[in-house]
């Protein structure tokens, strides 16, 4: 019984899909982010919409898309051997 | 015994950090300048005792970096990097709207870090064994 309701209200739980079309991007576009590693890049949708080491001329460029708010972010180039990474 | 529910249910995203870290998309603004927000990524960090963005955010958004007040931000191995104070505004869809006063980085800085500033506004519960965690907005 107590199962049976924790059950229910896991299920009433609402999965977040904010942006998840641009983290899917970046997961099956996974040559392309090594690519641009070292970039500040704007996704919107499957779309990759600009990139380039200035973030300033990136957003800007989104923006002229049409783009009001862009979702931007750096691309961290691969770690030269395996790192365990912590906040700073 | 406290019993916790949660409302929102977050998948944790594969970095390029390497390998899958409590993230969430979030939109900063300034609160002055609101139609200059971007959506960034920032990491869910219970070690850092007020949330840090790269400082490269702030000029996005409209913020003069160095007018900010000066705050070091120390790791746990001792080195610090000072960080400029300015208040903003966060936002999430599902989550709603945070007015914190958040560190932005005068050096660059490769994640974005939301700390117990942002937990104070939350309930956030890890579930790190399915790389789940939840959130519930509080009241």
């Amino acid at each position: 019984m107590a199962r049976a309701s924790a059950a229910r209200k896991r299920s009433e739980m609402i999965k977040s899909t904010h942006r998840q079309r641009e983290f899917e991007w970046m997961r099956t576009h996974a040559d392309e982010m090594r690519r641009l590693a070292g970039h500040w890049v704007v996704i919107e949708g499957e779309e990759l919409v600009g990139h380039g080491r200035n973030a300033l001329r990136v957003v800007a460029g989104a923006r002229r898309k049409g783009i009001a708010v862009p979702f931007v972010f750096y691309v961290e180039p691969p770690d030269a051997e395996p790192t365990a990474h912590f906040g700073l | 015994m406290p019993t916790v529910t949660y409302t929102y249910q977050f998948p944790y995203r594969q970095s390029r950090a390497g390998g899958p870290f409590p993230i969430l998309p979030i939109t900063i603004a300034n609160p002055r300048q609101p139609a200059r927000a971007v959506d960034a990524i920032a990491y869910l960090d219970s070690g850092a005792q007020r949330s840090l963005f790269d400082g490269t955010l702030a000029r996005l958004i409209g913020l003069d970096l160095f007018g900010g007040h000066r705050l070091p931000f120390a790791s746990a191995a001792g080195m610090s990097i000072d960080a400029l104070l300015h208040a903003v505004r966060l936002s999430h869809p599902e989550l709603g709207t945070f007015d914190l006063e958040i560190g932005f980085s005068s050096v660059p800085l490769r994640r974005n870090l939301l700390g117990r500033d942002f937990f104070n506004l939350v309930q956030i519960g890890f579930r790190e064994r399915h790389l789940v965690f939840y959130v519930t907005p509080e009241a």
